[in-house]
C-alpha cells in the first residue's frame, strides 16, 4: 500500500459521502484534462472524455487495488478513455488549423522565445497521442518515468526511449520549421 | 549536417537534462566545445528542451467538476469480457467444435437413434382443425449446426479478445 494523500477521501466516499469526490475532481481536473487534450487535441472532446473518465473512476472505485497511487490509476482512465474517444473520432485526419496549439507563457518572454514555443507545439501535434503524453507528463515534472509507464500502458524503459525519440524527432521538425520560415523571409 | 549516432544523440539528451553521470557530463562539455556538429544538434535539442520546459497543464471549464457531479449516478456501462475470460471462452469454443468434429467423422452419432417429435398426441383447442404432424429430429444436422456456431463464436472471440486488443497495443507501442 502506497502513502496515497487521497486516501483519506476515498475512504470517506466509499464509506458513502460521495460529496467527497468533488474534492477528487477539483483536485486531480486539471492534469486529467491536459492528458486528455494532449491526446485528443481538442478542448471540447477533451473536457467530454475527462468527466466520463472520472465517472468510470467512481463508478470502480471499489476496484482500486490501492497499490499504486489513487492519482497514477485515475490518469490511466482518462489516458485509456481519451485513447477510446480517439480511436472512435470519425476524424481520421486533423489538420493543423483545428488542433489546439498551446502558447504557454505567452507576453512573458521574447518573441523569439514564444516563436519556438508556438513551432514545438506544432510539431508535437506530428507526434502520436503516447508519444505526446509522455513527453508532455515528462516536462509536468510532477510524474516519475514509472508513473508515466503506468499511465500510459508502457514499461518504463519504453517510456524513457521514447521520450528521447520524441525530442529527436521534434529537433528534426523545428529545425525543418524554421528553415522554411527563414526562407519565405 | 553530419548525423550524430544513436548512443551519442541519446547521451547528449542526458546531458540536456542533467542525468549524465560526472565523468561523461565531463568529457560531453568537452566535445561540445570542439566538435561543432555536436554543439549544432545539440543547440537543436536544447531549444525543444527549453520550450517544453514551458509545458503547463490546461484549465478544464469552470463548471466541470460541477458537470461531473451531476452525471455520478449515470448507470455504469456494462462492462463487456475482459481479455482473459475471452480467451478462455475462445479455447473452450475451439475444443468443443473439435470435439463434435472428431465424434461426428468417427460415425458416433450414426448409430444413434433418431428422435421422434409426436405433436398428434397433443391435445388443441377444437376451434383448430389442422391436425399438427409428427417430426423426425436428425441428431447429424443439429451436430453441425452446433459446431458451426460455435466456429462463429470463436471467430467473434478471436475478433474481440485477441486480435482487436493486439492492434490497439501494437498501436499504442508503434514508435513514431
Amino acid at each position: 500500500m502506497t502513502n496515497d494523500p487521497d486516501q483519506l477521501l476515498l475512504d470517506r466516499i466509499l464509506s458513502g459521502d460521495q460529496n467527497a469526490f468533488a474534492d477528487i475532481v477539483e483536485k486531480h481536473k486539471r492534469y486529467a484534462f491536459t492528458i486528455a487534450v494532449k491526446i485528443l487535441l481538442n478542448k471540447p472532446e477533451a473536457e467530454e472524455a475527462a468527466q466520463d473518465a472520472f465517472i468510470k473512476a467512481y463508478q470502480h472505485l471499489g476496484a482500486f487495488n490501492r497499490q499504486s497511487k489513487f492519482s497514477t490509476w485515475l490518469y490511466r482512465i482518462v489516458f485509456n478513455t481519451a485513447i477510446t474517444y480517439k480511436r472512435k473520432s470519425k476524424q481520421v485526419f486533423q489538420s493543423i488549423e483545428h488542433t489546439v496549439i498551446a502558447h504557454p507563457h505567452e507576453g512573458e518572454g521574447t518573441l523569439e522565445r514564444t516563436d519556438k514555443q508556438k513551432y514545438v507545439q506544432q510539431a508535437m501535434t506530428k507526434l502520436n497521442e503516447a508519444d505526446r503524453t509522455a513527453l508532455s507528463l515528462f516536462y509536468l515534472e510532477e510524474f516519475s518515468l514509472e508513473e508515466i509507464a503506468e499511465i500510459t500502458n508502457m514499461a518504463a524503459n519504453t517510456v524513457k526511449v521514447r521520450i528521447h525519440r520524441a525530442r529527436q524527432r521534434l529537433g528534426d521538425e523545428l529545425k525543418t520549421i524554421l528553415n522554411e520560415e527563414a526562407l519565405t523571409l | 549536417m553530419k548525423n550524430l549516432s544513436q548512443a551519442t544523440e541519446e547521451k547528449l539528451l542526458e546531458y540536456i537534462d542533467g542525468t549524465l553521470r560526472a565523468p561523461d557530463g565531463e568529457e560531453m562539455a568537452q566535445q561540445l566545445r570542439s566538435n561543432s556538429t555536436l554543439r549544432g544538434r545539440y543547440e537543436e535539442l536544447k531549444r525543444v528542451h527549453d520550450a517544453l520546459r514551458a509545458t503547463t497543464t490546461e484549465a478544464p471549464s469552470a463548471n466541470f467538476t460541477k458537470a461531473v457531479m451531476n452525471r455520478l449516478n449515470e448507470r455504469p456501462v456494462p462492462a463487456t469480457f475482459s481479455t482473459r475470460n475471452g480467451i478462455i471462452l475462445l479455447v473452450v469454443a475451439i475444443l468443443a467444435a473439435a470435439m463434435a468434429t472428431v465424434l461426428l467423422s468417427m460415425g458416433v452419432f450414426d448409430n444413434v437413434s433418431t428422435p421422434t417429435v409426436d405433436l398428434t398426441k397433443i391435445n388443441l383447442p377444437k376451434n383448430l382443425e389442422q391436425p399438427l404432424n409428427s417430426f423426425h429430429m436428425d441428431v447429424r444436422l443439429m451436430i453441425n449446426v452446433i459446431i458451426i456456431l460455435n466456429l462463429a463464436l470463436a471467430f467473434m472471440l478471436l475478433d474481440r479478445a485477441v486480435l482487436r486488443p493486439y492492434f490497439k497495443r501494437r498501436m499504442l507501442d508503434e514508435v513514431s
